[in-house]
Order: structure tokens, then sequence, then C-alpha cells
């Protein structure tokens, strides 16, 4: 299921922390779901939209950074931290981790909602990147072996000038000028690139860069 | 004064009274003569006469002078006719004149009731048993009354003119009031209540005041005890639960003590009356009870009887009213009675009663026939079960005895009566009739009940069916018979034997074989043979202590007279109880084994005898001991002839010899080999040591044929010996004197060996301690780790290493670290322990002293650690504190909304205020935590405290290589506070101190501690270290305030609260560079 409306989860395992935390941010009519654990979240099915989750830095079990770390893995949301001890360490290694924010609690209601706000923007941004992304990949996909090997070619520039650049390249790639040229013709259109910038930019995305 | 003398002044006075009128009036006569004013001069002269000499004068002098005016002065002139219409003058005098008698004697009269008056209150004032005082407007006593100079014991004119506050000090007459309560002062200064009653009396414009003054002490004292006296009586009553009440029939007069009012319930300001008793009266009893005082009333008779009360909450009282009537002066009946309430009594009664009901229950229903009896033998009480097993009633059931089996009759009737007459608890086992004619056997116990006294007043007896256990011993009977036929059946001789090993039963085989009756066979000499005799009693008579089974070998004469071998073998069979019951022994015959046996023996014997005769060197003596041959060894050995050894003795040792020649006499008497060891003189005339050993040769009789000697040169073992003893000796020496208790088990873990040491510490014997008889000596508390610990070194052949208490000859124990090693001879195999005890006391006592220590320690880290605590606090508030604003964020929120969602903001609002109370609990269990910990204060040496932390700082000091330098003021006045604070505080300072020189290089790391008396009333602790210094040296005692790295910042913040909660005070100063000095002053002796 994929919605584009964003959904808000808290782990905390004082229920108290929890109850409030739905109220409020339900409250600014959010989605919000509520953990009393790390476990708890991670087994949870979570839907495919924008979110952000307001994690508790101290929690029975897996901690609050341990979870952060398990997440960074995958394509976990953005993490606000909430720490009732807000030691100067934890924060630190927090934010290293990319974490969006890191409140003491008790936290002021904007210092939490700007936090939830720019979150979720950045998990939108993200997930924009990723499905464009993933896009760039199905078509790159189509692409044979032999146009592979002469992307890089092409994103270097050793194709700007048609002739001279096709003409190094196929001495480079042991073939015909001509066959280079054929090759860029597909490549473009399987890409579905519109122009050579937006092919480059598309195979930086990729993280093709030019032959050594 | 008589009453003639009175009469006689009287008539006295009357007589001058009249002789002064006749002379004024010839006086004035005399003066009117002459300058003819006779008016004026007779005016006069009736004036004095009346007025000095009363009526009557008064009137004569009035007739004289009218007289002597008419005479003389009227017209005719001396003539006593008159024309008073002519002469309106003399009318007129003479009117004069009697006005003047008649206004005399008026006054006169007037004046004397006056005077009487007076004299009256003089009286009364004279007479009066109260002080009457009189002052004057300056509170000046102006008359006093002589019984005001009695009660003040001042004279009357001592106190005239003096001041009233003389008498009563603290007299005001402004606040003065009608028989007011004052102080009165008596001469002697000593002070009593005065009753005060004063009057203002204005007189010529002058006010005076006058009054009494009454000595109220002994009405006051009598008013003290009469109000004691009625607190008594009230208490008593009250204690009692007794009220007393008065009664009047005819007036329907009632007077009730407080405590009457309490018993009846009512309240004292209530009048009481008889209609207000009745309503409160029971109902049951009120009919009664009216009935009763009415009888009473009407006959005079005294009052005596019970009802209940119910009260207004619904309980009941139990009253007893008991009244005497008396007859009034009048005649009228009265009551002065009393009401008790007997309410515990009664319920008691009940509560009797009722236990009485419960236990004929009980006896009722004890599964066995129940009766008492009277001290004489009669039946008294029968439970329900003898009269339905009976089938009789308890009349019947009192002669009893027709109930018993006639059999048996005699015998219960007998044990009955002995038990009657001595107050021996009856037993007896009868047979009893039941209802349906049978008997059954019942076993009979009787008790007797004793008063205080000793005296028997009842017996009880309990009679239990027995019936079925009569048929089992019956049956039992019978299967012994049975068992006998079987024992008697064996083919072996069997006898049972009882505990002591008296014979009990034999079979058939053993009268047969001995041909004795089981009689003859109690003494066992008559068929064991005497040689068997003494050795089988002996393993018999441990069997019967021990009840270890018995398994030996004797010979038994036959009825024949022969002796035949026998395996005698006894089992002990045990009760329940674990006591023997009876032994079984079974006789089995093994004559032939033996016989087979002996041969072999016999043979044997005579092969050892070659074999051990043979070899070394050799010679044989006659039974007599006479040497017959030698051996050729011997012979060059000693390098004699034989008729030179015959007298052998001269070649042995001069130091041997007696031993020798005794120990052969011996053997030769006895029949006995001989084995010795002694020196004999060589050939090179040299002594060297031999083993001699002599064995005879016996034939077929058993006497000695020849003795075989054997001569063994044993000199380089002996010297060997020698060697290996006097190594012994020192060694045993050293570990004698050795200053440790030294000891030696076997393998086994038996004590083989303790030094005298160890002997005289425990205060024993080696034979007491040895084996296992040191564990005795341990503490008890140690006995089984000791010997856990023990085992498991024996099982293992590790070394031994333990610590306990052993208890010294003293009873004292002492701490000891033993070690014990198992020591192994040269192929390894464990030879013995060898163990050492240390006593480690001083040591132990020490560590005990410094785990105290610690532990008081770790009670100042727990208060330390508050400051991690105060972060877990600030967690555990701010966990509901976060939920509480978000939640308010939330409510807000909802309530904004559009349109408002009310629910959602109620449910948040609610939150808030639960989580608000959750923080609350929190603080609240804060506070209940700290609350706990409390100061006790004691005189404490700062010097003391300050080194038991230096004590504890020690080891971290030296690892931090610091130089701690102490100044401590000797005799340093004692300041009252709780040491484990002040330890903390110090151990904060100090150990602060520390850790600001971690970072010190290239000079010398060093704390120092001083303590002096600052001023006269405090002392003062400074701790300067030579580390890194302060910036702000205020700021450090702020909470949470840290310049370390794992610091909280409490330690400070915290040891300043304690200082200032001692009255202190703490400072820190970076002025004397390099470093820091913390100081603190606590005040000497405490605050109070």
């Amino acid at each position: 299921m994929s919605s584009d409306r964003p959904i808000v989860f808290v782990v905390d395992d004082d229920y108290r922390v929890r109850e409030a935390l739905y109220s409020l941010v339900a409250s600014i009519g959010l989605e919000v779901a509520v953990f009393g654990s790390a476990q708890e979240f991670l087994d949870s099915e979570k839907p495919d939209s924008p979110a952000c989750l307001v994690l508790d830095l101290e929690l029975p079990g897996t901690s609050g950074l341990e979870l952060q770390r398990e997440l960074a893995a995958g394509d976990g949301p953005p993490i606000i931290f909430i720490t009732g001890h807000g030691d100067v360490p934890s924060s630190v290694r927090a934010m290293k981790a990319g974490a969006i924010e890191f409140l003491s609690k008790p936290f002021g209601e904007q210092e939490l909602l700007q936090a939830i706000d720019a979150a979720i923007a950045l998990d939108r941004k993200a997930r924009q990147e990723r499905s464009e992304l993933s896009e760039l990949q199905r078509h790159y996909a189509l692409l044979t072996p032999r146009e592979r090997q002469v992307l890089p070619f092409v994103v270097a520039g050793l194709a700007n000038k048609q002739t001279a650049g096709n003409k190094e390249t196929a001495a480079e790639l042991g073939t015909s000028e001509i066959t280079i040229g054929v090759h860029r013709g597909q490549i473009t259109r399987k890409m579905a690139a519109r122009s050579l910038a937006e092919l480059v930019r598309m195979a930086d995305k990729l993280g093709i860069h030019g032959p050594e | 004064m008589s009453a003639d003398n009175w009469s006689r002044i009287k008539v006295l006075s009357t007589v001058r009274n009249y002789g002064l009128a006749v002379l004024t009036c010839a006086l004035a006569l005399a003066i009117a003569l002459p300058i003819d004013a006779p008016s004026s001069c007779f005016f006069l002269a009736i004036t004095v006469s009346a007025l000095f000499g009363g009526k009557g004068p008064g009137i004569l002098s009035f007739l004289l002078s009218a007289l002597a005016f008419d005479y003389f002065f009227l017209p005719p002139q001396h003539h006593l006719a008159i024309d008073l219409s002519a002469q309106p003058r003399f009318v007129a005098f003479l009117v004069a004149a009697g006005l003047i008698v008649l206004m005399m004697e008026v006054k006169r009269l007037a004046e004397e009731s006056r005077l009487q008056l007076h004299a009256r209150y003089q009286a009364i004032a004279d007479a009066a048993p109260d002080a009457i005082v009189s002052i004057d407007e300056n509170n000046r006593i102006q008359i006093v009354n002589p019984a005001a100079t009695k009660i003040f014991g001042w004279a009357e004119a001592d106190l005239i003119g003096q001041p009233l506050t003389l008498l009563l000090p603290n007299f005001s007459a402004a606040e003065h009031a009608t028989g007011a309560e004052w102080t009165g002062r008596r001469r002697d200064a000593t002070d009593f209540s005065a009753e005060v009653s004063f009057r203002q009396l204005s007189s010529g414009g002058r006010k005076s005041l006058t009054g009494f003054v009454r000595d109220v002490t002994d009405r006051k004292r009598a008013d003290a005890a009469l109000r004691k006296s009625e607190s008594y009586l009230a208490q008593a009553q009250e204690l009692s639960k007794t009220g007393s009440f008065g009664l009047n029939p005819s007036t329907g007069e009632l007077f009730w003590s407080q405590e009457t009012f309490r018993l009846v319930g009512l309240d004292p300001s209530i009048k009481p009356s008889l209609e207000l008793v009745l309503e409160r009266i029971h109902p049951e009893d009120r009919a009664r009870t009216q009935d009763q005082l009415k009888r009473a009333f009407e006959s005079g008779a005294d009052l005596d009887f019970e009802h209940r009360f119910r009260m207004p909450d619904g309980s009941v009282k139990h009253v007893r009213v008991v009244g005497r009537a008396t007859r009034g002066d009048a005649g009228d009946l009265q009551y002065l009675a009393a009401a008790m309430d007997i309410t515990a009594q009664v319920r008691a009664e009940e509560a009797l009663r009722a236990n009485e009901r419960d236990l004929r229950l009980i006896v009722d229903s004890i599964p066995g026939l129940v009766s008492t009896m009277t001290p004489s033998g009669d039946a008294e009480l029968v439970n329900e079960r003898v009269m339905s097993y009976t089938g009789r009633s308890l009349e019947e059931m009192k002669d009893w005895l027709p109930t018993v089996h006639p059999e048996d009759r005699a015998a219960v009737a007998d044990c009955w009566r002995r038990s009657v007459e001595t107050g021996v608890p009856y037993d007896v086992e009868e047979r009893i009739q039941r209802a349906d004619g049978v008997f059954r056997w019942f076993h009979a116990r009787g008790l007797p009940l004793r008063d205080a006294e000793g005296h028997i007043v009842r017996w009880y007896i309990l009679l239990t069916d027995i019936e079925d256990r009569k048929q089992a011993e019956e049956a039992l009977r019978a299967s012994e018979l049975n068992f006998r036929l079987i024992v008697d059946s064996i083919p072996a001789l069997v006898l049972t034997l009882d505990a002591s090993g008296e014979v009990e039963l034999v079979n058939w085989q053993i009268r047969n074989y001995t041909g004795r009756t089981p009689e003859d066979l109690k003494g066992w000499e008559s068929i064991v043979h005497p040689d068997d005799f003494a050795p089988a009693m002996t393993l018999w008579t441990r069997s019967v202590e021990t009840g270890e089974p018995l398994d030996t070998e004797v010979r038994i004469r036959r009825a024949d007279g022969v002796f035949r071998w026998f395996h005698a073998r006894a089992l002990p069979v045990w009760d329940t109880g674990g006591s023997i019951l009876r032994w079984y022994t079974l006789l089995s015959d093994i004559e032939d084994r033996k016989q087979a046996e002996e041969s072999v023996r016999v043979s044997e014997y005579n092969f050892r005898m070659i074999v051990d005769s043979i070899p070394g060197l050799v010679h044989t003596m006659t039974p007599a001991g006479e040497i017959e041959q030698v051996s050729q060894q011997l012979l060059d050995l000693s390098g004699r002839t034989l008729e030179e050894l015959k007298d052998w003795i001269q070649f042995v040792h001069p130091d041997d010899r007696a031993r020798v020649t005794s120990l052969v006499r011996r053997a030769i008497e006895s029949g006995e080999p001989y084995d010795d060891e002694i020196r004999i003189l060589s050939a090179d005339g040299v002594f060297r040591w031999f083993h001699s050993r002599g064995v005879p040769l016996r034939d077929g009789e058993g006497s000695v044929v020849r003795w075989y000697c054997l001569l063994t040169d044993v000199e380089d073992r002996k010297i060997a010996e020698e060697a290996l003893r006097a190594s012994e000796r020192e060694l045993s020496l050293i570990i004698e004197t050795m200053p440790a208790l030294v000891w030696c088990a076997a393998p086994n873990g038996e004590l083989t060996y303790g030094n005298q040491r160890v002997l005289d510490y425990t205060g024993t014997t080696l034979a007491e301690l040895a084996k296992v008889g040191w564990i005795d000596y341990l503490h008890a508390d140690d006995v089984g780790p000791t010997v856990d610990a023990w085992s498991h070194a024996v099982a293992t052949g590790r070394q031994y290493e333990f610590q306990y208490r052993l208890r010294r000859f003293d009873g004292a124990y002492r701490w000891f670290h033993v070690l014990g090693q198992l020591g192994r001879d040269s192929e390894g195999r464990s030879t013995r322990w060898y163990g050492l005890l240390i006593d480690i006391d001083e040591r132990k006592n020490t560590e005990e002293a410094l785990r105290a220590t610690q532990e008081r320690l770790s009670r100042a880290s727990q208060i330390a650690t508050v400051g991690e605590l105060a972060a877990s606090i600030a967690h555990e508030v701010n966990q509901p504190l976060s939920a509480v604003v978000a939640n308010g964020h939330a409510c807000l929120r909802w309530l904004l909304a559009q349109p408002p969602n009310l629910a959602k903001a109620h449910e948040a609002a609610e939150r808030i205020v639960r989580d608000g109370k959750d923080a609350g609990e929190v603080v609240r269990r804060v506070r209940a935590l700290f609350k706990r910990a409390t100061i006790e204060r004691t005189p404490l040496d700062l010097n003391e405290v300050i080194a038991e932390v230096l004590r504890m700082l020690r080891g971290e000091a030296d690892r931090k290589g610091v130089v701690v330098e102490t100044s401590l003021e000797e005799d340093l006045p004692a300041v009252v506070a709780d040491r484990v604070q002040l330890q903390q505080v110090l151990l904060n300072l100090l150990s602060n101190g520390l850790d600001a020189m971690d970072g010190v290089v290239g000079r010398p790391k060093k704390l120092s501690i001083r303590s002096k008396t600052h001023c006269p009333d405090a002392v003062l602790v400074e701790v300067r270290d030579y580390g890194v210094g302060l910036t702000n040296a205020d700021q450090v005692f702020e909470a949470f305030f840290t310049t370390k790295e794992n610091g909280m910042g409490m330690g400070l913040a915290i040891s300043r609260s304690i200082i200032e909660a001692h009255e202190g005070r703490l400072w820190a100063s970076s002025k004397e560079a390099p470093g820091t000095t913390f100081s603190f002053t606590l005040p000497i002796g405490g605050n109070s």
C-alpha cells in the first residue's frame, strides 16, 4: 500500500509518554503508531508512506541507539531522539548517526512538531530519490553488457565531440565508431534521457563514472 | 460592780444633777439682779441644767427660774402674784424656756441612743472572730479590732497609721469586690488566704473603708479535703462499677451519685426519677422490678434484687441493687442503696454454664465409655455410650459391678478398691456385658482429679474396647505354637535367648544332643569345652552389649561326654524401637571339618619350623634351656667351642644380660617363642648386634621337645636405626621447639601426631586428639566447613589450607590458619600429612575491625552515590513531566481544532492530572528516601575521623603518588557530629584533593591536612592540595558543578550542606597558589 499520508512512529517504554505523544501528534492530523520497545517496532508492518520515528534513547532490550544502527542498514525513517537523561556523549553519537533532532524530556511542542515536519519532509525527499533511483536502475537493467561498457565513456565526455569521441572510444573498446554511435543512441533511448546532460546526471545517480 | 454600788452611783448622779440645777439658777439670779437681765441669765441656767442634768433638773431649773423671774423681776416685785396677760415678756420667757428644756431633752436622748449604738458596735467589733480594719482614704489603717491583732499578729498600736498593704500586700481597693479572696500577710511574714469585704464610708467629705478580713485557710483546706474525699468516693464507685443512690418512696425524691448516672446511662444534668429508671429497665424485667419495689415500699423491707438495663445503644447491663431501709426524722421510709454493674459476673457464669454443656457434649462424643466416680468410688455420671452399650440407665449403673464378667469381677473390684483407697491410677482389663448379653474385653483406665490440697475430687474412667486386640493376642499364641513345631523339626541346634543373653527356648535337637533340659543349659560352662568357654563368652558378652551378630566356633559336649566342634551363629532381632528383642542362635556341627583343618595346621607348623630354623646362626636348646647343638657359623663367629658356648651368657653384652636371661627363662617356662635383639661378643673382640629368636618344637602331646634358635646379624641395621633415631630425635626437637603448632595425620586423615605446643594449647593429650578427636576443639560454627575442607584434601591429596577457630585449654577460641601437605615416599605413595597451625587471631581481629570500618565506609559511599541517584530521580521526574507537557499541548490543540474535539481534549487533560500525580509521587518517594537516613550525633575526635579517612584513602594516594602530610593539633576539642557524615565530607574533600593533582607534572604531588582550634568555640580543618587550583571558589559548591570527567558534581554541595547542618562553615580558596585549600569549621561541643 502506498499513500502520501505521513505517519509518525513513536517508540518509548513509558506508556505515559506514548499516550501523550500519540494524542499530540494525532491532534495535528498525522497518523501515529506507538510501540513499547524496539522489537515491537521492528516486528510491526509499516505502511509505505513518508514517516518519521520518535525514539526514546533508553529502552529495555534493544536501546534507541542500537535500533538506529539497525535501521541505518535499510531505508529506515529519519529519527528524532527523545531522552530523559540528555547526556552529551549519547546525543553526539545519535546526531552523528544521522538523527534529525535530539530532544531532552520534557520538550516543547514546537521543538517536536518542527522536528517531525522536517523529518517527514526529509523522508519524503528520500523516498522520492529512492523511487527515482529504482526507476533508473530499471532502465539501466535494460542495457546490454556492451552498452554498459560504453556508458562510462559517454559519461566521461569522451563522446562529447561525436566523431573524435566515438573514435577514441572505439579504439579503447576495440570496436568501430559506428557501433559506438549506435550504442550511445540505444543507451539514451533505453535510459529515457532527453539529453546527454540528463544521461550524465542519471549515470552519476547510478554511481557510474568515467573510465579511469 | 454590784447592783448596790450601781444604784448608789445612780442616786449620787441624780443628786448632783439636781444640785447643779439649783446652783445654776442661784448663780443666774445672782448675776441677773445687778444687771437686770433675767431672761438671758435664766435661759443660760436652764440650758446648762437641761444639758448636763437631764430632763428632771431641766424642769427644776425651769420652775426655779420662773419663780425667781416672777418674784424678783416682775411687778409686783418680791411677790409671786402674776398677771400673765400684763406680762407678755414673761410669757415669752416661759415658752422659750420650756422649749429649751424640751429641745435639750430631745438632744440628750438622741445623744444617749447614739452612744448606746456605738457601744453595741464596739462590742460586736471586739467580739468578732474576723479582723475588722478601717482605713482612711490614703489606705492608712485607722482602726483595728482585737481579732485583727490576733489574726495578723501585730499589736494595735503598731498597726494604726500603717498602710493596709502591710496586712494585705496586693490588695487594691479599686478592684475590690465584696467577699473576694486576697492574700493576707501575718507579722511573721507568712501568708494566708483571706476573704475580704470592705465598704466605703464617707463622712465630712472624707472617705474611708472599713471591712472584714477573714482567714479562710482552714475553710479552704476543709473544702479541698471534702472535694478529695468526694472524688475518692466517685472513683471508688467508678472502679467497682457501683453507683449509690438515695430514695424516698413517699416523696419520690431520688438522689444519684455520678456513677449511678453512668450506670443508668443518663446525663448527670437530668433530674433522676423512678420513672426514668423504670423506663431504662429491660422490658422483660420491668414488671418484676416494679413489683419488687412496690412490695418493699409497702413493707419497709430492705432492697435486694437484680435486673437488667437496656441501654440506648441496645446493649444489656446486669445490675444488682442492694438498699438499706431507714426511717427519716419524720418517720418516713428512706432508702440508701447501691447499684452494682454485675454484667461481667453474669457473663462469666453464663460462659461457665456453656463450658459445662460443651464438656458434656465432648464427653458424650468421646468414642469410648466414660464415667466419673465419686472419691468414695460410686458412679456419678456416665456418658451416652456407657448407657447405650450396657443398656442400663445411670441409676442402674450406680452399681456397675454386675456388668463385669463373673470371672473378672473379683479382680476388678479389688483393683478399684485399691485405687480408691490409695489414689493410684486405676488400670485393669475386664470383660463387660453388652446390652445383648455379649461380653467384650475393655481396658479400663481411671485417673483421679485432685483439688489444690491434693484431695481426690472425682475419678474419671475411660473404658476402651480391646476385644479385637485380645482376639489378635489369642491368634498370636496359636501361631507361636506353630513356630515351635517348625523349630523343633530343623536338623540343627536352635535356641533363642533374650536381650540379656538368657536362654529362652531350645529346640528338641539341643535337648537331645546335650541330654539336658533348658534349665541346665543356663550354665553354659557345663557343656562348652573349658578352652573355648572364656573366649566364646567374651565374644558373646560383646555381642549382647553391641548387638553385633555372633559368629564363632566352640566345642560342645555331647550327652555321652564327647566334645564336638560347632559353628555358632547368633543373630539379634530388633523391635521397631531399635532395641534387641531376642537372639536366634544356630549351632551347626563342624567337627569333621575341624579335624581336617587341625591336621593341616600341624603339618604346616612343622614345615614352618624347619624353614624358620635353618638359615643363619642356629642352635638348639633342651626344653630346660641348655644349649644342645650349634651350627658351624656360630662357632666360627664366636671363635669358641661348643663347651664354651654352653655358658653363653658371658658372651652377651653386660647391658643385655639381665634382660635376655629373664626372657629365655620366661620362654622356657611358658613354652612360648622368644624374640629379642642382643649384642654378642664376636671372635675379634667386638660386640655385634644380633636378632635372637627361639621357637619350641612340640610333640603330639603338646610338650616342648626342643628349642630351635636363630641368631641374625643386625649390626648394620642397628647402626642405621641408631642414625635414624638420632635424626628423628633432632627432628622431634626441632618440631617441639618450633614456635608453631605442628601436626601429622595418616593418609586417611586420622590425626597421628601433635607437637607439645598443640597439646599445651588445647590442654589435652594426643590420645584425645587422635583420629578425629580434634574436631571437638573446633568452634561449632567452623566444624562443618573444616571437615568438608579436610575431607576434600584427604580425598584428593591436594594441599590443605583453611582457617578456623580452635579452642584453647581455657576455653577461649583463637583463629588459626592451618596448612597441610601430604608427604610421599620415593615411590610416590602417600606416607603422611604434615601440617602447621598458625595463630592468626590478631590478624583476624584486625581484619574484622577493618571490615567494620569498610562497612561504615560503604554506607558513606552509598550516600556519596546520591549524585547518581539525583540523575535517576531527574529521569524519573522527566518521564511524567514530558508526558504532562505533551498532553498539555495536545489538549490545547484538540480544543483549538475546528470543531473542537472535546472528548480528546478531556482525555488529554485527564492524562495530565494522572501524570502530574505520578511526578508528585516520585518526589514524595525521594523525600521519604532521604528522611530515612537518620543522623546520629555523638562527641567525636576530629583527628580520629581524619585518621580513619586517611587509612581508607592510603591506597589511592599511594597509587597516585601523592604524599599526604598531616598536622593535627593534639588534644583537639571534641565536636558533636555524625561520624559517617563527617567521614563523607572528609572523604570527599580528600579525594577531590587527590583527583585535583592528576594532571600535575613537574612538581611534587602533595596533599596536606591540618586541624586546629580555630577560635574558642570552633575547630578548623583545612585540606590543601597542590593541584591546578580553582577559578571560582564558590561555584564548586553548586550542585551538578564538576571539573571532573566522571564527577556528578554533587559531592561538595552535599558536603557543604552536611557541615552547615552541623552549624559549621565550608569554603574553598585558591589564593595560596598552587592548589586549592578547602576549609571547614565546626562548633566545639556541638550546638545545644
